[in-house]
């Protein structure tokens, strides 16, 4: 009971310190608003639409207008201009006025009826592997599409029956089941992550906060003593406001990605809420480590941040894991946002039984448990003066 | 007259001699104005640097099991987007395995494919694709759509060659117009390729605002050789510009090459560029600089917005993706025309004329945020007392 009570009096302690401290009130409630309104907007549609590309049709017939308005039709891409040569279009593209380049040769449309096989090109630029894989994927289907009605056209020409034909055209039929994001949704792929990669340096920066900032003012033994010199009491006590605020924005995120953005959750709500609680105690677990060893809230400051923000490129959301330098891969297992993003995908899209999430959920629980490495120095650094007042 | 002058010269030096001093004798300040730039370049290099996603481990269900399906299968194992890492006999083993992320797509060959194949019926397989990353997903329906392609081209043509067709017919016949696609700069489509260039951007700026903003905060606490507030901030400006363009020298002309990340276009443009854009962030930060009372805020509160000033350039995320009113605002930052403006130039070849509105814009955010910065240095100057250190009185 009075180790509840000690726990509580830090707690309250902290409290006060929010209530009179406008930075802290930034980091814990303003900025993860405003981060997270941010994302929605920016990930709110999800899907890359009409990205601007241009046409040089230098055969300029029935059949070549027919393929521009196919290609101008899918989602992807839109035609929004046409040039006479191909140095007009590459000045278009240097600009940055379009992205792509379609070329369609003089012969065309002679070559389709003469029946000579022909082909059109397609110039990507290579700055923007994500639009460039938007228009390739389009502009192809496009030209597959045109294509197949050419040999559709000439085989029944030739008498052969509808059924046939398609046969013909097309031996081998793919289905593809997309399991995790049907629509390829790019909001959907990149908002949660980004999202949660932002409740993740905030984490990490408030708790450095919370525990340097007493060692920079020479407080801490005004906050122990709030605890009865309990140094758990105190620490728990302290670490609580970021605790409930942090996963109160992570389940805020949740409920925006279901009820904004539309995603369907196809596995276990409740499991993945319940993982939060650890994500956000195991990211705090690992900023108290730090500044522990750091003993300087600045220092603590610096590689905490830089720690957080690391999370989001070894933790291959953007670039996969598996894709980097045998030699790197190894660092991706250094950040709990790995463990959890990957616990994320599997219950909010792919539906992965729980069992496969368990062991997950204990490498969560490992990195809450590193603190008890750093608790002998911890102790002396908020019970030495020495470790105080530096910046 | 001429005294005047050359004491005013005098002290710009030692105004630039100070600012040198600052950055280099606080360990905080040197770590993020000199060193975070170099760290953080190479290690995003490191993770991005062997740029394409190949061998994507996938698993084969190949219940066909006929010479037909096996040659499908050997086009899925020799790449080079996939690798056949597992062949097993059920679907529920293929689904374990994906489940616990040991291949990141399935493709299942159902039986009767061959037969269907004969019989002149469309034969059918079926893939599992994994569409929470669209990297990967990508690379394993490339690989199946094209080996489905190659296979059924060659059945189409047999198929033809059968009928009394000659060859050349019948590869006419199965496709008409082809489609040739060509990829201008970064031509792998390299990850490390596309992404490093906006990163390097966008370091510059945020590790400026934070670096000048805790300088700030120091030069309030101590007294300061006082000169007159245009000439202050051109000298702190050229110690920033001399800085930095160390830096992007040593990251342009090794860290680049090492990694082979692309570097076209005209020097000239690159460091006009350049030039401009570390005058308009250092300017900002100069600005911004007045706003934070102690030493650890600017950190705390300026290191999460660095995501979000990569995606407003519009680069690494497609402008056409998210809200235009959204993509304007975001030229108030600096960032936001260099990374368009240095990708162009710097990937594609571009020149200066071929970008001229994100140079127009950064000059113009130069001259705004100099003129900020002066004036926030005038109004300083007017609530210090401390006139004494002037050299020139």
């Amino acid at each position: 009971m009075s180790l509840f009570c000690n726990i509580l009096h830090s707690f309250i302690r902290e409290l006060q310190e929010v209530a009179r401290n406008r930075l802290y009130r930034a980091i814990l409630i303003v900025i993860p608003l405003v981060m997270i309104l941010f994302f929605t907007t920016m990930f709110y549609s999800g899907e890359i639409v009409d990205l601007p590309i241009v046409v040089v049709d230098k055969s300029n017939s029935p059949m070549s207008h027919k393929l521009v308005s196919m290609v101008d039709a899918t989602r992807g891409v839109k035609v929004v201009d046409e040039a006479q040569s191909i140095a007009k279009a590459e000045q278009l593209l240097r600009r940055g006025e379009v992205l792509s380049i379609v070329y369609i040769n003089s012969d065309f449309e002679s070559s389709i009826l003469r029946g000579e096989p022909t082909k059109v090109e397609c110039y990507l630029l290579g700055t923007n592997i994500s639009a460039d894989g938007v228009i390739e994927r389009d502009v192809q289907q496009a030209v597959m599409t045109f294509s197949a009605g050419v040999s559709l056209s000439r085989l029944q020409a030739s008498g052969v029956g509808y059924d046939e034909a398609m046969v013909e055209i097309m031996p081998i039929n793919i289905h593809s089941n997309i399991v995790a994001n049907p629509y390829l949704n790019y909001g959907y792929y990149l908002a949660p992550l980004f999202m949660f990669m932002g409740v993740v340096i905030l984490t990490v920066v408030s708790t450095v906060y919370a525990f340097g900032r007493e060692l920079r003012d020479a407080t801490a033994r005004e906050w122990l003593a709030t605890s009865n010199n309990s140094l758990v009491a105190a620490v728990v006590g302290k670490m609580l406001p970021a605790t409930i605020v942090m996963s109160v924005m992570m389940e805020f995120v949740l409920f925006i990605l279901v009820v904004v953005m539309g995603m369907e959750c196809v596995g276990s709500y409740l499991f993945l809420s319940l993982s939060i609680l650890l994500f956000v105690l195991a990211y705090q677990s690992v900023a108290i480590v730090i500044i522990s060893l750091a003993a300087n809230l600045r220092l603590g400051l610096s590689l905490g941040g830089g720690y957080a923000v690391m999370a989001f490129t070894f933790s291959g959301i953007t670039f996969p894991v598996s894709a980097m330098y045998p030699a790197v891969q190894p660092l991706s297992k250094l950040f709990p946002l790995s463990y959890f993003s990957d616990i994320f995908i599997d219950q909010m899209m792919l539906g992965v039984p729980i069992s496969y999430d368990v062991p997950k959920v204990g490498v969560l629980l490992v990195f809450i448990a590193l603190i008890v490495l750093v608790w002998q120095r911890l102790d002396r650094v908020v019970r030495n003066e020495m470790y105080w007042r530096r910046s | 007259m001429k005294s005047a002058n050359s004491c005013n010269i005098n002290s710009f030096f030692a105004v630039v001699r100070q600012e040198f001093k600052m950055i280099f004798t606080d360990s905080g300040v040197l770590l993020i104005l000199v060193f975070a730039m170099l760290i953080y370049t190479t290690i995003y290099s490191l993770a991005y640097g062997n740029e394409v996603v190949r061998n994507v481990a996938i698993a084969v269900v190949d219940d066909d099991n006929s010479p037909t399906s096996r040659t499908l299968v050997n086009g899925l194992r020799s790449g080079p987007n996939t690798e056949v890492r597992y062949e097993v006999s059920t679907l529920a083993e293929a689904k374990s395995l994906f489940y616990s992320r040991d291949v990141f797509g399935v493709v299942v060959i159902p039986d009767g494919f061959e037969r269907d194949v004969f019989a002149g019926k469309v034969a059918n397989i079926a893939t599992i694709l994994d569409g929470s990353h669209l990297l990967l997903y990508r690379q394993v329906l490339e690989q199946a759509t094209k080996d489905a392609l190659t296979n059924g081209a060659t059945i189409e043509v047999m198929r033809l060659v059968s009928k009394g067709a000659n060859d050349i017919e019948a590869m006419e016949i199965a496709q008409p117009v082809a489609y040739d696609g060509h990829t201008l700069h970064n031509p792998s489509m390299g990850y490390g390729s596309f992404v490093m260039p906006s990163i390097v951007v966008v370091i510059i700026q945020q590790t400026l605002l934070i670096g000048l903003a805790m300088l700030g905060v120091r030069r309030r606490e101590r007294p300061m050789i006082q000169l007159n507030p245009i000439m202050s901030v051109v000298a702190k400006i050229l110690v920033y510009m001399i800085i930095y363009g160390i830096n992007l020298t040593i990251i342009l002309g090794i860290v680049w090459p090492i990694f082979g990340f692309p570097y076209e276009g005209e020097t000239s443009d690159v460091i006009v560029v350049f030039a401009l854009y570390i005058i308009a962030s250092s300017a900002l930060g100069l600005s911004l600089s007045h706003l934070f009372a102690k030493r650890e805020t600017p950190l705390m509160l300026l290191l999460w917005s660095s995501v979000p000033i990569l995606l407003l350039a519009g680069v690494s995320y497609p402008k056409e993706a998210f809200p235009g009113w959204l993509y304007i605002l975001g030229k108030i930052f600096p960032s936001s025309s260099a990374v368009n403006a240095y990708v162009n130039i710097g990937t594609a070849g571009a020149s200066l004329t071929d970008v001229s509105t994100d140079v127009v814009i950064l000059l113009i955010l130069a001259i705004v945020y100099t003129t900020i910065a002066i004036l926030a240095e005038k109004s300083m100057l007017s609530h210090n007392i401390h006139i004494s250190d002037n050299q020139c009185v």
